[in-house]
């Protein structure tokens, strides 16, 4: 089976106009957003805003629970890892809008990030979507504490930068990579094990 | 003897629901031709049943066999085999069934102009039909399958298949009271 085709399928039909529309939308609002009050934010409340704000908010953001649960979706001969793949793109490509949106609102008022904590930022911002997909087929308590995850693992990216800790950027870089490895494996046990049951 | 090969089989399969209480134990082997009606004690029942013979539904108790490939276990392999057509059919327009022939391809990992040759071939033979139904069963055939699982169809849908695919496996859930004269599993009464 060709797993990389059927990919690529999933994710030409998740990622769409409208979908284009909404990335663009998150994008511009947080570029004004940054372009006037960045200045208002200090370097503490600006990390504090990126790397653990923005995910958090992405993450409870749930306009495509709905899409994963579509019964076509679980009819393709696909394994969970697979399926796993193909739906985290969209989240995290969306996930990614508002802080490069950020990133451009700073470089505007020529105050850019720097890069170091512009990788912390957008893998913060990677982690957060990929941990929320749990709470995409759980209701309820469990869906809850997958966003109460999110808010754990984003806020141990933020403490290296935080902290000034010596090499912050590969302590918080290297953990996210972690987080998010094992955020998709249980994606796709949780994939393998769902039961899309008729309402 | 004509031996025809065994597409489906299932073994005590059994769905413990919250709501339906226990759906089956299903108990029957199906060959190729072969076609089946499963009564089911509610529309939502009858949905898990089609969903749990389309390797979409994991059975809680017993095995369900598609072509030998256990769908608990090897649920890809199950469904590669298989076309699952959905409860009310395929009801957006042409160009979303263009799109989904496409996908389908894509995913099943065939060539694209055969199966929209194919497709638009089985929508032909079914013009008479109901469009949404003729559309989603187009759509189940585009791979080839040796089981299709309809769930709630419309009547006649399994005639319309035997039209276009006789040596097809078929397994369908209704409802019970929708069933006048056909049973072929005993449906558990109610909770």
């Amino acid at each position: 089976m060709n797993g990389g085709r059927a990919t690529l399928a999933i994710v030409r039909r998740r990622i769409d106009r409208a979908y284009a529309c909404d990335w663009l939308g998150r994008f511009a609002a947080l570029c004004l957003i940054a372009a006037l009050f960045a200045p208002l934010l200090g370097r503490t409340a600006t990390l504090v805003v990126l790397i653990i704000v923005l995910p958090l908010g992405g993450a409870t953001e749930s306009a495509h629970a709905e899409a994963m649960r579509r019964t076509s979706f679980f009819a393709m001969p696909l394994y969970g890892r697979q399926l796993a793949r193909a739906y985290a793109l969209a989240p995290v490509v969306t996930a990614l809008a508002a802080p490069l949106g950020f990133f451009c609102g700073l470089a505007i008022r020529h105050e850019p990030l720097a890069p170091g904590l512009g990788a912390i930022v957008l893998a913060a911002n990677i982690v957060g979507a990929l941990v929320a997909l749990g709470a995409v087929f759980r209701d309820g308590v469990q869906a809850w504490l997958y966003y109460a995850l999110t808010l754990v693992c984003c806020t141990a990216l933020a403490v290296p930068p935080l902290a000034r800790l010596p090499h912050a950027v590969a302590l918080s870089v290297g953990l996210a990579a972690v987080f998010a490895f094992t955020a998709l494996r249980a994606f796709g046990e949780t994939l393998a094990r769902y039961d899309p049951l008729p309402f | 003897m004509l031996r025809l090969d065994t597409v489906l089989r299932a073994v005590g399969a059994t769905f413990e629901d919250r709501r339906d209480g226990l759906i089956g134990p299903y108990d029957f082997t199906l060959r190729e031709g072969q076609a089946l009606v499963l009564a089911a004690a509610s529309p939502r029942a009858a949905s898990i049943a089609a969903r749990m013979f389309g390797a979409i539904v994991k059975p809680t108790a017993g095995t369900i066999y598609v072509d030998e490939y256990d769908t608990r276990l090897q649920p890809p392999e199950a469904k590669r085999r298989l076309g699952f057509v959905d409860a009310g059919g395929f009801t957006r327009n042409a160009h979303a069934f263009d799109c989904e022939v496409a996908f389908r391809a894509d995913v099943w990992n065939l060539d694209r102009a055969g199966s929209r040759q194919r497709a638009y071939a089985v929508l032909a033979s079914l013009a008479t039909f109901d469009d949404a139904w003729a559309r989603a069963i187009a759509l189940a055939l585009v791979a080839n399958v040796d089981l299709i699982v309809l769930d709630q169809p419309c009547a006649s849908a399994a005639d319309a298949i035997r039209r276009v695919a006789p040596a097809i496996a078929i397994v369908e859930t209704r409802v019970a009271r929708a069933l006048p004269f056909v049973s072929s599993v005993p449906v558990p009464a109610p909770a």
